[in-house]
């Protein structure tokens, strides 16, 4: 059973920088990030890689599975997986333009 | 010396049907079978495809797990033409990734569902070696008897482990196990990591997606040469060569160079005594994911050079059968030499070019020699061997590496007094680097860093140190999480993480990560003695120079469900229980030089249990013969208090007639693992030779003996 999507301002009125502060909320409880805080966190901070938060491919793989349960919206290309996850902001315009 | 071990008489069960000729028959053809599964409900994985095989539903109202009973069809193949003689020196070997986890899935979703009483019983099922035990009491084996889970190489861990106890003398027949169904945590768990295929898995192709799940078992029966010739034993192939390595890189993605893939093909083909040059065909592990099939082929450019030999993955056929899969590729091979057909590769159409390299595209009819095969796990755990068409005069030693005594040079163990509080583990480690580390692992890696071993790596090649990890219930709270949310969410919610860590072999191959160890890595599991196993494979890896230093650990956690299950099946006294891990460095001549031993192991090994205190008393002498060893020089035996009526009693009858009593380890068996801490023990007791005799609820014994130096 697939669930319908709902539309991500329909259930929160959220505009894109609210969105944006809320993905990192739900990125650092899924990825037990710990003692940081949403604002220890830039909106274009780099996921992955060395220079930003150093995550991997398995994080990549548990953030797909936050927005589907968090914004109802679903990756189903693994190819994409790196390209959509770049940044917190490229995350927010992903969710929107998902949702629309 | 020991000649290579023949491999005598084989099994399989795959979604091909029953019997090892349906299984090369289909691989000849090279079409998939992959089609839905109707096993459980699947909300989210519904459309994918699998590998289903063929249950023999007479087991199943013994209560046999699904994944026991297409163990089951592949043994009785194995043995029906072949009569084993009664009172061979024979031992079981599993490899397997889940078991029959599938049963407790079915009880925890009636559970999550209806609430009520939950059908604890059920839970036995859930230990790997269960099926081991049941195979080789079924059998009468009366040899060792273990389990190997290290994900999809587990099966490849068994062949080695097998294979050593053959050559060294230990054994003369030996039962190769492995054996995987289909369960909502592979589904789940390779589904959420994107792994599983859309259609059909296309190994090595360009436009390649995943893997299809394959349910799967298979059989080897290996023996000596002098067993074979005595008893009439026809070889169907040989098993001249096997390696083991770790990557020491990543929880699941492999190396992209390749590298650990490379050292244990190396490592096989050196063992045989042949060159890379002899190899007629190399039977590929070939998931048919991104990642596998490229850092596969960079192995094989890195071992051949630009023209491997000609290789095929069987997985396009019967899918990825995990923990069975090891063993399934040594079938083939052994087809493969013995009829001299090199099989084609199914699902190939179109060159990668990343690869650069085609597999075989239809059967090619050559003489073959000897047939190189692989099985790669998560953790990058690597297994490969080498199936001979002819027996060769084996090389069970290294000789270079070769050393003169096995020593303990230290010792660590933490918890054992209720459960630890995982927040005081690892402090000075950031928690943006140790977040995805679950408990377990944090205590496998907690009780090893008081050795020491960081400074290790400046002494010796960090390829010949290796980690044996034994576990009697593995990752249990990592698999009770990644179940609980599945099956309570409709699959909605599975957690990769929680997947990843769920396999036995999470806390060594984050240990080989933390400190770099790339020799074999293990992950051993066989109730109360998992660690005697762990440590007999760390031995037998010294003592044969394919390894210069080796982290002998255990570790178990409290859980629950664990706890009620040990309850109704063993002793309600020892219960709730601990969490406990200990570690011991374990090096041959090579360490003396700068670190000062505190033992010499003299023996070690595991074995079924006789059937009353004065045969197990006789069968102890003799073991202790074996080792050249007196059993009047000990100066203290060791054992853990016995759990349950029956074993308390053999126990007590068992001391005196060994006219010693046992000091215990600990003053509770309120873990799998807690016989890991012998040598802690033995650091804190007077005398020299000392001796060590555990007993497992399922009727078999780990025994130990060893020397203060």
């Amino acid at each position: 059973m697939i669930l319908p999507a709902l539309k991500w301002r329909d259930m929160t009125g959220m505009d894109r920088q609210s969105l944006i502060e809320d993905i990192k909320k739900n990125v650092i409880s899924a990825l037990n990030l710990g003692d940081m805080s949403a604002s220890d966190i830039a909106d274009d901070a780099e996921f992955f890689g060395d220079s930003g938060l150093g995550l991997d491919s398995v994080d990549a793989l548990e953030l797909v599975v936050m927005i589907e349960s968090k914004y109802s919206v679903s990756v189903d290309n693994k190819d994409d997986v790196k390209k959509i996850f770049r940044s917190p902001a490229a995350l927010a315009d992903f969710v929107m333009a998902r949702s629309k | 010396m020991n000649s290579a071990p023949l491999i005598v008489s084989i099994g399989a069960c795959t979604c091909a049907g029953q019997g090892a000729e349906k299984l090369w028959n289909a691989v000849l053809e090279g079409r998939p079978l992959f089609g839905r599964q109707t096993i459980f409900d699947s909300p989210r994985f519904g459309n994918k495809k699998f590998g289903i095989a063929p249950i023999n539903h007479s087991w199943l109202g013994h209560g046999i797990s699904n994944c026991g009973c297409i163990l089951l069809s592949a043994l009785d193949e194995a043995l029906e033409n072949l009569n084993l003689p009664r009172g061979a020196n024979s031992g079981v070997f599993l490899g397997t990734s889940i078991g029959g986890v599938l049963d407790a899935e079915n009880m925890l979703a009636k559970y999550l569902d209806r609430g009520g009483v939950p059908d604890i019983g059920v839970l036995g099922k859930y230990e790997c070696s269960y099926m081991a035990e049941f195979v080789a009491k079924r059998l009468g084996c009366k040899g060792a008897c273990s389990t190997f889970s290290t994900a999809c190489s587990s099966s490849g861990i068994a062949i080695a482990e097998a294979c050593e106890a053959i050559s060294s003398g230990e054994l003369e027949l030996a039962v190769v196990c492995g054996a995987d169904s289909l369960s909502r945590t592979t589904v789940n768990g390779f589904g959420s990591l994107m792994l599983l295929s859309d259609s059909d898995s296309r190994p090595f192709d360009a436009n390649r997606d995943g893997i299809n799940l394959g349910e799967g078992a298979g059989v080897i029966v290996l023996a000596s040469e002098s067993f074979a010739y005595n008893h009439s034993l026809k070889p169907i192939a040989h098993i001249s060569g096997w390696g083991l390595s770790a990557d020491a890189y990543h929880a699941t993605a492999p190396r992209p160079d390749g590298d650990g893939a490379a050292r244990a093909m190396k490592l096989a083909v050196e063992l045989a005594g042949i060159s890379p040059k002899d190899i007629s065909f190399y039977c590929a592990h070939g998931t048919g994911t991104r990642g596998n099939d490229l850092s596969e082929a960079q192995a094989l450019r890195s071992v051949f050079g630009d023209v491997p030999p000609p290789f095929s993955s069987i997985k396009g056929v019967v899918g990825h059968t995990l923990g069975a899969s090891g063993v399934l590729n040594v079938i083939v091979s052994a087809f493969c030499a013995s009829r001299s057909i090199i099989p084609p590769s199914a699902g190939f159409r179109t060159v990668d070019p990343q690869i650069g390299l085609s597999p075989v595209g239809a059967p090619i009819h050559a003489q073959i020699e000897h047939v190189l095969s692989a099985s790669f796990g998560f953790g990058g755990n690597n297994s490969c061997a080498v199936v001979s068409r002819r027996g060769v005069r084996a090389r069970p030693e290294i000789r270079h590496g070769k050393t003169s005594a096995v020593y303990v040079f230290g010792s660590h163990e933490i918890g054992g007094n209720g459960a630890i509080d995982a927040s005081g583990l690892l402090k000075d480690i950031p928690q943006l680097k140790k977040r995805k580390w679950a408990k377990l692992q944090q205590m496998a890696l907690e009780v090893a860093r008081p050795l020491e071993l960081s400074r290790l790596s400046e002494r010796i090649d960090t390829n010949r140190i290796g980690v044996c990890w034994g576990t009697g219930l593995g990752m249990t709270d990592e698999i009770e999480k990644f179940l609980t949310a599945t099956i309570k969410k409709r699959e909605s919610e599975p957690i990769p993480t929680s997947f990843v860590n769920s396999v036995h072999n999470a806390p060594p191959s984050l240990l080989a990560m933390h400190f770099g160890f790339k020799g074999l890595n293990s992950a051993a599991t066989a109730g109360e003695i998992s660690f005697e196993c762990a440590l007999k494979q760390a031995f037998s890896s010294l003592r044969t120079g394919k390894l210069d230093a080796v982290l002998a650990c255990a570790g178990d956690m409290t859980n629950k469900w664990a706890d009620d299950f040990a309850r109704y099946r063993r002793d309600s006294s020892a219960y709730p229980s601990s969490d406990y891990s200990a570690a011991h460095l374990l090096g041959g001549d090579l360490l003396m030089s700068g670190m000062r031993p505190k033992f010499r192991i003299i023996g070690v090994f595991n074995r079924a249990r006789a059937s009353t205190p004065k045969a197990e008393r006789d069968m102890i002498a003799e073991d202790f013969k074996r080792f050249e060893f007196d059993l009047s020089k000990i100066d203290a035996f060791f054992s853990l208090p016995p759990v349950g009526k029956f074993a308390r009693k053999f126990s007590e009858n068992l001391q005196s007639e060994l006219g010693y009593s046992f000091k215990m380890i600990s003053p509770l068996s309120d873990n799998y693992s807690k016989s890991g801490g012998i040598f802690c023990a033995a650091d804190r007791t007077e005398g020299r030779y000392f001796a060590h005799w555990n007993l497992s609820s399922t009727g078999f014994v780990g025994i130990l003996i060893f020397e203060r130096v």
